[in-house]
C-alpha cells in the first residue's frame, strides 16, 4: 500500500513546484498506473516515494511506515526500478545480484532459484557472469529488475519499465507485474504507453504540471469525458 | 588544430562550473566561506617557503649564486607535475567519461590530447602554486633584476608544466597503446603507472646523493653539497637552467636568447604531443570501453554455484567497496599512490647517501616514553594524506540511489566505508613497523603500541575523511578523477588531520605530564575515545545527510 498525503516538492529552493500538493492512495492487490507528459512530475513523485527525495511538505507512507520517520522499514517494503538504472558498472551482474541479496537478506535457496528463474524469463543468464560496463541499457534494465523480482517485496515502484525492452522481454514484464499483483500485491508504474496502462491497470492516474488532473478506474475516467480510448482522454485533459 | 578552442571551452565548463557550483552550490552558501580558507590553509606553507628561499638566497648570494634559488624552485615544480602527471594524464586521457562523446565527431586525436592537456594544465598551475610563486617573488624582490623579469616571470609559470606534462602524456600515450589489446588491461595499465612514477623518482635521487649528506647546519655546505643534485636535474629539465637564465639576465640581450629557447622547447614539446597523439592515441584508446565478455553459455548448475551464500549486509557492503575501488584504475592508482610513494621518498635517499643515520644511533630512545608516541604521529600524518575516505561517498557518483535505496542504515553503509579505508591504511602501518625495526626501535612495548595505536589513529583518520565526505560529497562527476584528485574534500580532510594531530599532541603533552608512568596507556585510551567519539559524529551525520542528497 501506498499514500501519498497533500505531498508537495521544487528543486533546488526554487518556487516551481514539480509537484504540488499531491494526494493519492494505492491500494493492496492494485495495479496503479501514472501517466503525465514530459516534466509532469512522475519521477519526482516516485523518487518521494522511495525515499531518493524529500518533500518539501506533507507525508509519504510505504505499507505503513512513513518513508521519513521509518526509512529503513519502508524500504524494505519496496523494490524500485528507476527510468534510467545505472548499476555499478566494474561488478558483475550476478556480483551486484549477491550484494543486493545480502542486504536485503534474501537466503540461499530462494536467491538461487530466483536469480535462476528470472535471469531465464529475461534471457540474461549468458551474461550474468560478465561485467555490467558490457551490458545494452536493456540488458541494466533487466538486471535491475531481477534485482527487484528476487526479492519479492510486497509494493513494487517502477519507473518507465517498458521503455528499452525488447518485445518479448516486456511480455514477461507485463506477466509478471499482472501476476505479482493476483497475489495482492502493489504495483505502481509510471508509462508513456497508454495501451498498456488501459490493458494491465486497475486505476490510473493522470498528472500535469505536479497536479492529479484525473484519477480512478478508466470507466470513471470516461465519464464526463468525450473520448472512449485512454488516448483520448489523455490528450482531452492535458490540452493547454 | 581549431577545434581545440571550442574542445577547452567544453572541458573547462565541465569541470569547473561543477566544482565552483559545488562550493558555492545554492543549497548552500557555507560553500563560499571555505574559499579565504582554503587560501588561509595555505598561507602557511607559502609563509615557510618563502622564508626557506629567502634563506637560501642569502646563503647563496655571497658564492655568486643565487640564482639557484630559481633553479631549485622551476626543477621543483616541474618535477611536481612530472610525478601526478602520470596519474593525471591517463585518466584524464583515457578514463574520462567524455571521451565515448568526443571520439565520433570529426576530431583529430592531436585536438583531443591537446585540449586535455590544457585543462589539466589549469589545475598545475595551482599545484605549483607555493612552490614556485614564492621563489620568482623572492628572488625578484631580492635581486637586481631587469626590466623584462615580470613579463619573462609570468610566461615562465604559465609554460613551466608544458614540458613535464607531455613526457607524461608521452609516458602515458605509449602505455596505453602497449597495453591496449591485453587481458586484466586496467591492472597492467595502473602498475605501469606506477612503475613510470616510481622511475621518475628514481632517476632523480640515484647517483645524485652520493655525493654528500644532507646537512643542514649551514645553507652554504648545503648548497655546495647539492649543487649537483640540483644541477643534475635541471640539466636534464633542461627547461629549469634556461628559465633561470632568462629571469636573472640584467638585460634583456641577455635575457631573450634563453627565454626564446624555453619558449621554443615548449613549443617543440607540444609538436611531439600532438605527433604522439595522432600516432598511439587511439589505439590505445581501442577497446578502452570494451570489456571482455565471454559470450559462453551458463549452465544452471554453474549460476546455482557462483551465487553466493548469503552473508551479512555490512561483509557484502565492504565486498562492493573493494571491488568498485579496486576494479576502476583511476581510483586504484590514486588510492596506494601514497603507501607506496612515502617510502620510496625516505628510502631512496636513505639508501643512497646515508642522509640521517649516519652517526645518529635511533636505538638509544627506543626505550623513551615519547618514542611510539611519535611514531603514531607519523603514521597519522601518512594516514590522512589518503584520498579513499575523503571521497568514499564521492565515489559512488552516479550510483549512488541504490546507496540511498537500501534498507541499511547509513550509519552502517558507513562503517563499511571506514574498513575499507582502515585495510588501506594498515598498509602505511606496515611500512611505520618496517621503518621501526629498521632504525632498531622494534621493541616489544613500541611495537605493541604502534599496532594498537596504530589501528585507532587508522580508525579516526579514517573517519575524519568520511566526515568530510559525508557533509559535502561531489557526486556528480563524470570523470573519475573529479571524485579523488579534483576533489577539495581529501584537502579539507588533510586539514582535518593536521588539527587533529595538533590536538592529539597537546593531550599527549598534558599526560605525560599528568601521569608520566601510565602515559601511553593513557594516550591509548584517549585515541580509542576520541575514535568512538568521531564514529558517532560520522554515524549521526550520515543518517542524517543520506537523505538530503537530491541527485
Ligand atoms: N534534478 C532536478 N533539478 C531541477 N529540476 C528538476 C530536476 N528533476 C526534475 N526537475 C523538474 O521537475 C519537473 C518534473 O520533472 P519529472 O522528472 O518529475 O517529470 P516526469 O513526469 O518524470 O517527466 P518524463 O515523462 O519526461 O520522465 C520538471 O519541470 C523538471 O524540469
Ligand atoms: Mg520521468
Amino acid at each position: 500500500m501506498i499514500e501519498l498525503v497533500n505531498v508537495s516538492k521544487s528543486y533546488g529552493g526554487g518556487t516551481k513546484k514539480a509537484v504540488d500538493n499531491l494526494s493519492l492512495t494505492i491500494r493492496p492487490g492494485e495495479i496503479f498506473g501514472f501517466l503525465g507528459p514530459n516534466g509532469a512530475g512522475k519521477t519526482t513523485t516516485i523518487k518521494m516515494i522511495v525515499g531518493l527525495l524529500r518533500p518539501d511538505s506533507g507525508t509519504v507512507r510505504v505499507g505503513g511506515y512513513d518513508v521519513v520517520r521509518q526509512p529503513l522499514e519502508a524500504k524494505r517494503q519496496l523494490a524500485y526500478v528507476p527510468d534510467t538504472p545505472e548499476v555499478y558498472d566494474k561488478l558483475t551482474g550476478l556480483e551486484y545480484l549477491n550484494f543486493i541479496a545480502d542486504v536485503y537478506g534474501v537466503p540461499s535457496g530462494e536467491r538461487q532459484e530466483r536469480i535462476a528463474r528470472f535471469a531465464d524469463a529475461f534471457n540474461l543468464t549468458n551474461a550474468l557472469l560478465d561485467r555490467v560496463d558490457s551490458y545494452s541499457h536493456g540488458m541494466q534494465q533487466k538486471l535491475v529488475l531481477i534485482s527487484a523480482l528476487m526479492r519479492d517485496p510486497p509494493v513494487w515502484v517502477l519507473d518507465e519499465p517498458m521503455v528499452g525492452l525488447d518485445p518479448r522481454s516486456s511480455h514477461q514484464l507485463k506477466e509478471l507485474m499482472a501476476e505479482h499483483t493476483r497475489r495482492n500485491r502493489t504495483l505502481f508504474f509510471s508509462t508513456h504507453v497508454l495501451e498498456v496502462a488501459e490493458r494491465l491497470c486497475d486505476r490510473v492516474a493522470i498528472i500535469n504540471k505536479g497536479r492529479i488532473i484525473a484519477c480512478g478506474t478508466l470507466d470513471e475516467l470516461r465519464r464526463g469525458q468525450t473520448g472512449e480510448t485512454l488516448e483520448s482522454i489523455f490528450l482531452e485533459l492535458t490540452e493547454q | 588544430m581549431r577545434n581545440v578552442w571550442p574542445l577547452l571551452r567544453v572541458q573547462l565548463i565541465q569541470t569547473w562550473r561543477s566544482s565552483l557550483q559545488r562550493m558555492t552550490g545554492t543549497r548552500s552558501r557555507l560553500g563560499l566561506l571555505l574559499i579565504p580558507l582554503i587560501l588561509l590553509a595555505f598561507f602557511p606553507l607559502i609563509v615557510m617557503f618563502i622564508v626557506a628561499y629567502i634563506g637560501l638566497y642569502m646563503g647563496l648570494e655571497p658564492l655568486g649564486q643565487a640564482h639557484l634559488v630559481l633553479t631549485i624552485a622551476l626543477t621543483g615544480g616541474q618535477l611536481l607535475c612530472l610525478i601526478f602527471g602520470v596519474l593525471y594524464v591517463i585518466s584524464v586521457f583515457y578514463f574520462s567519461q567524455d571521451l565515448r562523446l568526443l571520439i565520433p565527431l570529426p576530431l583529430r586525436p592531436g585536438e583531443i590530447a591537446l585540449s586535455k592537456l590544457m585543462s589539466i594544465l589549469l589545475g598545475e598551475y595551482l599545484t605549483i602554486a607555493p612552490v614556485v610563486l614564492p621563489a620568482l617573488g623572492v628572488y625578484g624582490v631580492l635581486a637586481d633584476v631587469g626590466p623584462l623579469y615580470i613579463p619573462f616571470a609570468v610566461l615562465i609559470y604559465l609554460m613551466l608544466p608544458v614540458v613535464p606534462l607531455v613526457l607524461s602524456a608521452l609516458f602515458s600515450l605509449l602505455l596505453m597503446r602497449i597495453t591496449a589489446l591485453r587481458r586484466n588491461r586496467d591492472l597492467f595499465r595502473v602498475f605501469g603507472a606506477l612503475v613510470g612514477v616510481g622511475l621518475a623518482i628514481v632517476i632523480q635521487f640515484v647517483g645524485r646523493f652520493q655525493q654528500g649528506g644532507l646537512r643542514v647546519e649551514d645553507v652554504q655546505r648545503f648548497v655546495e653539497a647539492q649543487q649537483p643534485l640540483v644541477q643534475g636535474v635541471a640539466r636534464w629539465l633542461v627547461t629549469s637552467t634556461w628559465g633561470t637564465q632568462a629571469l636573472q639576465a640584467g638585460s634583456p640581450a641577455l635575457g631573450i636568447p634563453p627565454f626564446l629557447l624555453f619558449t621554443g622547447i615548449v613549443a617543440v614539446s607540444l609538436g611531439l604531443l600532438v605527433a604522439g597523439a595522432e600516432r598511439f592515441f587511439l589505439g590505445g584508446l581501442l577497446g578502452g570501453d570494451e570489456v571482455a565478455s565471454s559470450g559462453r553459455q551458463v549452465s544452471r548448475p554453474e549460476l546455482a554455484e557462483r551465487t553466493g551464500k548469503e552473508q551479512s549486509p555490512l561483509r557484502a557492503l565492504f565486498l562492493r567497496e573493494v571491488r568498485l575501488l579496486n576494479r576502476n584504475p583511476t581510483f586504484l592508482m590514486s588510492g596506494v599512490i601514497t603507501p607506496l610513494l612515502i617510502p620510496l621518498f625516505i628510502a631512496i635517499p636513505l639508501a643512497t647517501g646515508g642522509l640521517l643515520v649516519e652517526g645518529i644511533d635511533f636505538s638509544a630512545g627506543a626505550d623513551l616514553p615519547w618514542t611510539p608516541a611519535v611514531l603514531l604521529g607519523i603514521l597519522f600524518l601518512l594516514n590522512s594524506t589518503s584520498v579513499i575516505p575523503s571521497s568514499a561517498i564521492s565515489r559512488e557518483g552516479r550510483w549512488f540511489w541504490i546507496s540511498q535505496s537500501l534498507p541499511v542504515a547509513p550509519r552502517v553503509q558507513i562503517h563499511a566505508k571506514l574498513l575499507h579505508s582502515v585495510l588501506f591504511s594498515l598498509l602505511n602501518l606496515l611500512v611505520m613497523g618496517v621503518v621501526t625495526v629498521w632504525l632498531g626501535l622494534g621493541t616489544l612495548r613500541n611495537l605493541a603500541v604502534l599496532l594498537t595505536g596504530g589501528l585507532l589513529v587508522s580508525v579516526i583518520s579514517g573517519y575524519s575523511g568520511l566526515l568530510i565526505d559525508v557533509l559535502k560529497p561531489s557526486l556528480a562527476w563524470t570523470d573519475p578523477q573529479q571524485a579523488m584528485k579534483g576533489n577539495i574534500n581529501s584537502f579539507l580532510a588533510m586539514l582535518i588531520n593536521l588539527a587533529i594531530v595538533a590536538v592529539l599532541a597537546g593531550a599527549s603533552v598534558l599526560l605525560y605530564l599528568a601521569l608520566r608512568p601510565f602515559f601511553l596507556p593513557g594516550l591509548l585510551i584517549v585515541l580509542a575515545l576520541g575514535a568512538w567519539f568521531l564514529g558517532q559524529i560520522v554515524g549521526a551525520l550520515a543518517d542524517v545527510r543520506y537523505t538530503q542528497y537530491e541527485l
